[in-house]
């Protein structure tokens, strides 16, 4: 669930495959010319000079520059900060802690709950609760359902407003390094 | 909480985001642009080319050898799998359950577990009797009977049913409950 | 009133606004983390520390901010009678919730 910009990534993904099968095409075109009739590719001529050399190092480095500014800003969003109420004499914010200590006690006697993950996120300036539930094999889902609800109501009494959440209910291996299973 | 804060939540949820691939590609690209510039400063100051010279590329792409095509090759196919990357959504093995004051997303194996579970306790058979496969829109279980106990499948299949309808899952479940001809002795 | 003058050091301040903090927010001292600065000439006071709280499970429970905020409040008003100089600001970080059944004295 992170702020990463979804069209973006395939724009971009779809520029580099774009490039690369135009290069392809280029020299496919230039071996065998017969493909496509009356079409001649000119020569590509090319030395290196100072010239030459300054703006393909200024490109290079440019290119490299932007591409690892990219892959380190991914996974943004996750905050440490539940809610925040500022006032002229000071102010009163809540960590994540809070809503963590609140729904692990509330779902202690889960049978089917295996652990608990709860994180926050700010996605487009709405922050939002993360709620990760490990389940075991044949899982009662509605009750589980409900009881989160319920644990849920409870957290928006106590923290006395309804922050957005989202429940992800998934099997006992760990998510993030399992392939996706659809078979139980 | 607004109802389309949900909604794009759940869409993200739902969908991959395409970041693994583009720091992949893009990583490749950097490698690629940082390679191109070592060999041309090379070239430049009169040195040995590490693996291609400027010119020896530029005379490859002009007249290309077998090696050539061969690279021309490899850069349309792997140009092609990005374009299929950037234009195919993507889903992931997820569903989404409604309700009015959380957005759920479930992982397809715990669905497929839940109607499993509700299928074998019908069916009165042990977990490992059951087999459940949930895709896209269909789920489908497949009983493997006690031999000489026989599974009454209508109530089978309206319990998996009910389960379905009381989760009622987005895009929407067909379940489809099968008992297979040979069965298992004991029960 | 007693002539004479009451010198305290920022560590003995900070002392002193631990355990207030740890007083009203329910915890021990030793959980709490205070920090002391100026903002415009008064004492401003910077808490980071857990809250006790009863269990959710009754319909009766205060919510936290208001507990939060009488909190903050009591802080505020103790600190600046116990050390004698004008608390301007408190900030309070809750980084957790102990939930405890209250006993019931009896």
């Amino acid at each position: 669930m992170s702020a990463s910009n979804r069209p973006l990534n395939r724009i971009l993904l779809a520029l580099i495959g774009l490039a690369s099968v135009a290069a392809g095409a280029w020299i496919l075109l230039r071996a065998y010319p017969q493909l496509v009739p009356g079409l001649a590719l000119p020569d590509i001529a090319l030395q290196p000079d100072p010239l030459t050399t300054t703006i393909v190092v200024a490109a290079a480095v440019l290119v490299i520059v932007l591409a690892l500014v990219w892959i380190l800003t991914r996974g943004g969003g996750r905050t440490r900060r539940l809610l925040h109420v500022a006032h002229e004499d000071g102010s009163v914010e809540f960590d994540v802690a809070v809503a963590r200590d609140i729904l692990t006690a509330a779902l202690q006697r889960q049978p089917d709950v295996l652990s608990l993950h709860v994180s926050s996120h700010t996605v487009r300036s709405t922050g939002t609760l993360r709620i990760t539930v490990a389940v075991r094999q044949g899982c009662d889902l509605p009750r589980l359902r409900d009881d989160v609800a319920r644990s849920i109501e409870q957290f928006d009494r106590a923290v006395e407003r309804r922050i957005p959440v989202l429940l992800h209910v998934t099997s006992g291996v760990r998510a993030t390094f399992a392939r996706e299973q659809r078979v139980a | 909480m607004t109802d389309k804060t949900y909604r794009r939540i759940l869409r993200r949820e739902r969908f991959r985001s395409r970041s693994a691939s583009v720091s992949i590609a893009l990583g490749l690209v950097a490698l690629g642009a940082a390679y191109v510039a070592v060999e041309w400063v090379l070239s430049f100051l009169g040195q040995r080319a590490l693996l291609l010279s400027p010119q020896e590329a530029v005379d490859g792409v002009n007249s290309p050898s077998v090696w050539g095509v061969t690279a021309a090759g490899i850069a349309i196919a792997l140009g092609l799998v990005l374009l299929l990357l950037a234009l195919i959504p993507g889903r992931r093995a997820r569903h989404t359950l409604p309700h009015d004051r959380l957005a759920i997303v479930v992982d397809d194996a715990v669905l497929a577990s839940a109607i499993g579970r509700a299928a074998r306790t019908q069916a009165s058979v042990p977990a490992d009797r059951v087999r459940t496969t949930v895709s896209a829109r269909r789920a489908v279980v497949a009983v493997t009977p006690s031999s000489g106990i026989a599974v009454d499948k209508p109530s089978v299949q309206a319990a998996t049913e009910r389960l379905a309808a009381d989760l009622a899952p987005a895009p929407p479940l067909r379940v489809a409950v099968s008992v297979l001809s040979s069965g298992v002795v004991g029960s | 009133m007693i002539a004479g003058r009451v010198s305290v050091t920022p560590r003995a301040l900070e002392t002193v606004a631990r355990g207030v903090a740890a007083q009203h927010l329910g915890v021990e001292a030793s959980r709490v983390k205070v920090h002391l600065s100026d903002k415009q000439g008064l004492l401003a006071v910077a808490i980071a520390a857990p809250l006790r709280s009863a269990p959710f499970t009754g319909t009766d429970a205060v919510g936290l901010v208001t507990q939060s905020e009488h909190a903050r409040a009591n802080i505020a008003r103790d600190v600046t009678t116990l050390v004698g100089a004008q608390v301007g600001t408190v900030s309070l970080r809750v980084t957790g919730i102990d939930i405890v059944e209250t006993r019931r004295v009896l």
